[in-house]
């Protein structure tokens, strides 16, 4: 092969390798606005559901899921019923005509010095967080959803 | 062969060369850009179904107005109010449901506006209180918001 003919081929090829490695990032760049789209509006799901899972009405003398469950936190009983287990079935409940219904695998914690109460089963791969801290008399209750990805 | 028409050839062998790199490279761009174009219509899909859902959620018409819920009463006021009115300019192509999940289950649309023929259907639901101003109570609720496009 003469001289000329090896420049061209060099050429060519660094050509080649240039289209590819642009090609490349303005694929890759794509998909990286794409999944922080979607990750930011599971989070606010999450962090909503929580929210107003404690703002509902619950059945006894007009308390909401979160004086219930301050109340169940400090080992007291509602008027009408046990402070925990009535926290523990309203929020099942609400779980399994929601998540349950859509099929999207969830994990709800809540923790504190109160045994732990867990709703849905630990995600095996990615999810998305949102927490909450409740102060109560007996301590610090912490609320955690995670939205299985 | 003379030394000219070996040039000669040799020019041709490389044009058709470069022009077979060109077209390789035109094909790839082409299918390329395609896939980037749907992707693109995808993410601005998605983005006018989160506006429209977040309009959705804090719409005064139907807004409490204590805080971050919505007024049972007036969601079922504007039901009635969206079929003679024109609310396209703010929800497009989209089906807004409010669906009380406890105590009881219940179901208002809100609005309805589904494009006849739609290819692309997007679900966002988002967890909201329903304020039930005569009884003072506050219903687990989810605002379901379908969004269509072609």
């Amino acid at each position: 092969m003469r001289k000329s003919q090896a420049d061209i081929a060099g050429i060519a090829l660094a050509v080649i390798l240039a289209v590819f490695a642009v090609l490349f990032f303005v694929k890759n760049s794509g998909n990286e606005d794409l999944l922080v789209f979607d990750d930011q509006i599971n989070s606010k799901i999450s962090s909503k559901f929580i929210l107003t899972l404690l703002d509902t009405t619950a059945d006894c003398n007009n308390m909401n899921l979160e004086e219930i469950l301050l109340f169940c936190a400090e080992g007291k009983n509602l008027p009408c019923a046990d402070a925990c287990q009535n926290f523990e079935e309203i929020t099942q409940d609400i779980f399994s005509k929601t998540f349950d219904r859509w099929n999207k695998a969830y994990y709800f914690t809540v923790t504190g010095d109160l045994e732990i109460m867990e709703f849905g089963v630990e995600c095996s791969e990615g999810q998305i967080s949102s927490s909450l801290s409740l102060p109560s008399k007996s301590g610090l209750l912490s609320l955690k959803l995670d939205i299985c990805s | 062969m003379k030394k000219s028409q070996a040039n000669i050839m040799h020019t041709i062998a490389i044009l058709l060369m470069f022009s077979l790199i060109l077209l390789v490279f035109y094909i790839f761009y082409y299918n390329i850009s395609k896939q980037d174009l749907e992707k693109t219509s995808g993410v601005t899909f998605d983005a006018l179904a989160n506006k429209i859902a977040i309009r959705a959620v804090g719409f005064p018409p139907y807004k409490c107005a204590s805080g971050d819920c919505i007024d049972k009463y007036k969601a079922i006021s504007f039901s009635e109010l969206a079929k003679d009115n024109d609310y396209f300019e703010i929800f497009g192509f989209s089906k807004i449901i409010l669906e009380e999940i406890f105590p009881s289950m219940d179901k208002i649309i809100i609005y309805e506006n589904v494009m006849e023929d739609f290819r692309v259907k997007k679900n966002i639901r988002i967890p909201v209180t329903i304020y039930e101003p005569v009884n003072k109570t506050k219903s687990f609720g989810v605002l379901i918001v379908e969004v269509f496009s072609k």
